[in-house]
């Protein structure tokens, strides 16, 4: 969206987030949501994007169709968006909500690459499972000596009669069906792109070897992070068990660079459709994850993560370095790659400063569950659908095995 | 070849052999900093062979504060990382430490105000008390000569080998993994990479870790290497981080919550379960034996350290998930897979230096109010990375193997939760349903400074004027 007044606009959502926020809390469908200023071109390296304007970006992870979740985000903060996007061009005020709704479907980016975690879960499924799974810690404690020496089987009937006695039976819905998937659908996808992942493979050798020498000729310094960004960054994740990473990169010049980065986003894509549910590459703390690609070669990266920075980059060096090299080698000041799949991600210490450099503040982050690791939110489904269906004694065991504190 | 003349002793050795020791934190209030950093040098011990067997043994490390005092140029420190710069006692480092409520740095001895600013950190070591008096005598007559300020703190290594709580520690350590490469001993502990530990070499992504840079200058004595084209001295090489922490011991309340909680969940043990209680939260008996190992397998001096996380190919629940030792160094217990925790783990090691402070108490005896605790000391390549990480996803995190809203049962420390309901709970994963109950907190952080041991050379640099 263009903007009228960068500045204004970001300032304007430093000081109302807190309220927004708590107006975005009332909507029920979202899950995750973010709104971030995108200074014209990229910083710090403005240059040769220095055409590039100013946006501001909306992320939303939402249940169901678009067109209820615009309702819905009018309906609770209509108010808030319209002060906001009074900044933004092409903004008719006063607009209602089928001017809101044509304004942001005429400004919707769909994302080239995109994962969730918990596909199947809204965040009503989500919220709802993790009381009953404050009840049944509740319950456990209560009953403990009762229950000692019982079978697995037994003890989740006790829960069950338990909760429904309680008053909590209406926690035990079965919920949706949650889609699955296995490890032969990643070698499916892997097998399906094989020529054209290593024909690109075989002109990156030759790419990555005159971007290599280029960058010796021009002494080419790391990227590294302002400080007063880094020192915005660090209070805006202080003390939060979840973080949104919001991360910009620029398009290296040229049409084989463009077309490799289309297709590490399409492979990255359907890799990430084809996981198991809550692993992105083996990373297991990775809530919603999209690449968007702009129209001026700006690559945007959005993710929703547990944990700390410093954490999800050493999963992303450990696990997951190809797949980033993949895609980040075909943007400018990465950490030298060779063969498009090497190198990159995996010099430590320069793909952290990478990242940080390329970071944006993120002024407005929400979460609707901003406790819940990933790994809780699946294992209290699993729960609830284990105390739903019909129990055997060795999922009996292993969900009650999850049950750790 | 590691350079041992070059290398502070401290940093390959834990000086067992000379058990008593002043650690000075300085202010440079004066302008005789570099002066009397200059006179010191030739009594800094390295690790040369020789050198460490001497019974008298003298470290120095500095902090950012105190290498800007010495007339480091801005652009000098900026090349420092981000953290050491800050400094320990700084809000963001504090968040990401956990340092708040009682451990925030406003309650600290000394590390978070300008009068009790650590410029450098000054380490006597000496086989006796009275070597130790004669010897910082000397140290303090000359600290006073040139303006300086300290704040001062007696350490020891305890004869028995136990940390006031009661519990035998020093138990692991990293072992280097130093050229000619050795075959792995322990597959629980596997060799760290030096660069790890000391800037100037490979790190577990072997790659050379991020060294700062200075000004190329010529002298007399022999200063650091000359890299990047001639343009910079590199006064990283063979230096470290360190980070020490304070921590002061509630002994007396420590047992009696043992006490109180061992007999109510333990009420069949003789001794009323204090012992059997704080084990589970240690991760190891009184003797050290690891709990992660059977009884039967476990006393035995080598089996010490040879053990890990999993019973018969699943995480095991024989030692709490959340159980300090696990939470501090998980080998391999983390995710599904072994070997891949094991490499995880690898990036996230720190050498411990510490040592104790306060009269040690013997379990049981009537209330001693006199202070004691553990003067923590970790030397790693990256703060952040290493120390910091294990702080805040290990020690702090409160999803920490498979857990939900739990922190560290000895050193956990964090805003609270409100998952955990205001009440601070250490749950153990025994049978089939996880038994929960409630905790209470002893140790408490009384002060902390990061620092840089440089290398002997670089040390050269930083005295000349």
């Amino acid at each position: 969206m263009r903007r009228a007044g960068a500045d204004a606009l970001d300032a304007w959502l430093v000081a109302h987030a807190a309220h927004l926020k708590s107006r975005l809390a009332a909507v029920e469908s979202l899950h995750f949501g973010r709104f971030v200023l995108l200074p014209s071109g990229v910083p710090p390296h403005g240059d040769a994007g220095a055409h590039a304007p100013a946006l501001l970006l909306v992320e939303t992870n939402f249940d169901g169709e678009l067109a209820a979740h615009l309702d819905e985000l009018w309906r609770e903060a209509g108010p808030e968006l319209e002060a906001l996007l009074a900044h933004c061009a092409g903004w008719q005020a006063p607009g209602d909500a089928t001017t809101f709704a044509a304004y942001m479907r005429a400004h919707l980016r769909a994302a080239s690459a995109f994962f969730v975690a918990h596909p199947g879960l809204s965040v009503r499924r989500v919220r709802a499972d993790a009381r009953l799974r404050a009840e049944v810690g509740r319950y456990l404690d209560a009953h403990r000596a009762a229950l000692a020496g019982r079978s697995g089987v037994e003890i989740l009937q006790h829960v069950r009669d338990g909760l429904v006695a309680g008053g909590h039976g209406g926690l035990l819905e079965p919920g949706e069906r949650r889609p699955t998937a296995t490890a032969r659908a990643t070698l499916l996808v892997l097998s399906r792109h094989a020529l054209a992942l290593v024909s690109t493979i075989a002109q990156a050798l030759v790419f990555d070897l005159v971007d290599w020498l280029r960058g010796l000729w021009h002494d080419r310094r790391p990227s590294e992070p302002a400080p007063a960004a880094l020192a915005r960054i660090g209070l805006e994740e202080a003390g939060r068990l979840q973080l949104g990473l919001t991360h910009v990169a620029r398009l290296k010049p040229g049409s084989f660079r463009r077309a490799a980065l289309r297709l590490a986003l399409r492979v990255t894509d359907e890799l990430a459709h084809a996981a198991p549910p809550g692993r992105l590459g083996g990373i297991e703390s990775i809530h919603f994850a999209r690449w968007v690609l702009l129209d001026d070669g700006r690559l945007v990266f959005f993710s929703h993560y547990d944990g700390s920075f410093e954490a999800y980059l050493g999963d992303f060096i450990e696990r997951a370095s190809r797949a980033l090299t993949m895609i980040w080698s075909n943007t400018r000041d990465f950490p030298t790659t060779f063969a498009w799949l090497f190198g990159g991600a995996r010099d430590e210490a320069g793909f952290k400063r990478w990242t940080r450099a390329h970071q944006l503040p993120t002024p407005l982050w929400y979460s609707a569950y901003p406790e819940l690791s990933v790994g809780e939110v699946l294992e209290n489904a699993r729960l609830r659908e284990l105390l739903t269906g019909s129990l055997d004694e060795a999922s009996a065991r292993r969900v009650l095995g999850a049950i750790r504190d | 070849m590691l350079e041992r003349d070059d290398i502070q002793g401290l940093v390959l050795s834990g000086y067992a052999s000379t058990p008593r020791s002043r650690y000075f934190f300085v202010r440079f209030a004066g302008s005789g900093a570099r002066e009397w950093l200059s006179r010191l040098l030739p009594r800094l011990t390295t690790a040369t062979r020789g050198e460490r067997k001497d019974t008298r043994r003298l470290n120095l490390a500095l902090s950012a504060t105190g290498l800007a005092a010495l007339g480091l140029p801005e652009e000098a420190l900026a090349t420092f990382p981000r953290e050491f710069v800050q400094g320990m006692a700084d809000d963001e480092r504090s968040q990401v430490l956990g340092d708040c409520g009682v451990n925030a740095p406003a309650h600290w001895d000394f590390g978070h105000d300008p009068a009790t600013r650590v410029d450098a950190l000054l380490l006597l070591y000496a086989a006796t008390e009275a070597e130790l008096d004669d010897w910082s005598a000397d140290i303090e007559e000359e600290l006073e000569r040139f303006g300086l300020v300290a704040h001062e703190e007696d350490t020891y290594l305890p004869e028995n080998g136990r940390e006031h709580f009661g519990f035998k520690d020093g138990i692991t350590n990293v072992r280097l993994e130093t050229w000619p490469r050795l075959r792995h001993r322990n597959r629980f502990e596997p060799r760290v990479p030096a660069g790890e530990f000391l800037l100037g070499h490979r790190n577990a992504y072997s790659r050379f870790p991020d060294s700062p840079r200075v000004p190329v200058r010529r002298g007399t004595r022999s200063f650091p290497r000359i890299v990047d084209g001639g343009r910079a001295m590199d006064l990283g090489e063979n230096g470290t981080y360190v980070a020490v922490r304070k921590l002061a011991q509630d002994v007396g309340g420590f047992w009696r919550f043992a006490s109180a909680r061992g007999a109510e969940l333990f009420p069949d043990e003789p001794e009323g379960g204090a012992e059997r209680f704080a084990s589970l939260l240690v991760g190891r008996t009184l003797d050290g034996a690891p709990l992660a190992l059977p009884p039967s397998e476990a006393g035995a001096a080598p089996q010490l350290n040879r053990f890990g996380y999993r019973e018969g190919g699943e995480l095991g629940t024989r030692c709490p998930v959340g159980a300090h030792i696990r939470r501090a160094n998980p080998r391999d217990g983390l995710g599904d897979d072994p070997a891949e925790s094991l490499g995880h783990v690898r990036a996230h090691r720190v050498i411990r230096r510490g040592r104790l402070y306060g009269p040690s108490v013997e379990p049981g005896t009537a209330a001693d109010p006199r202070p004691r605790g553990l003067m923590f000391m970790a030397f790693c390549a990256n703060l952040r990375r290493q120390f910091e990480f294990i702080h805040e996803s290990w020690l702090n995190g409160p999803k920490f193997g498979g857990l939900t809203h739990e922190r560290d049962p000895l050193v956990g420390s964090g805003a609270p939760l409100s998952s955990a309901a205001g009440e601070e709970t250490f749950s153990l994963q025994e049978g089939s349903v996880r038994r929960r109950c409630s905790l209470e907190r002893f140790v408490t952080v009384r002060g902390g400074a990061y620092l840089f041991m440089p290398g002997r050379r670089a040390l050269a640099y930083l005295a000349e004027p």
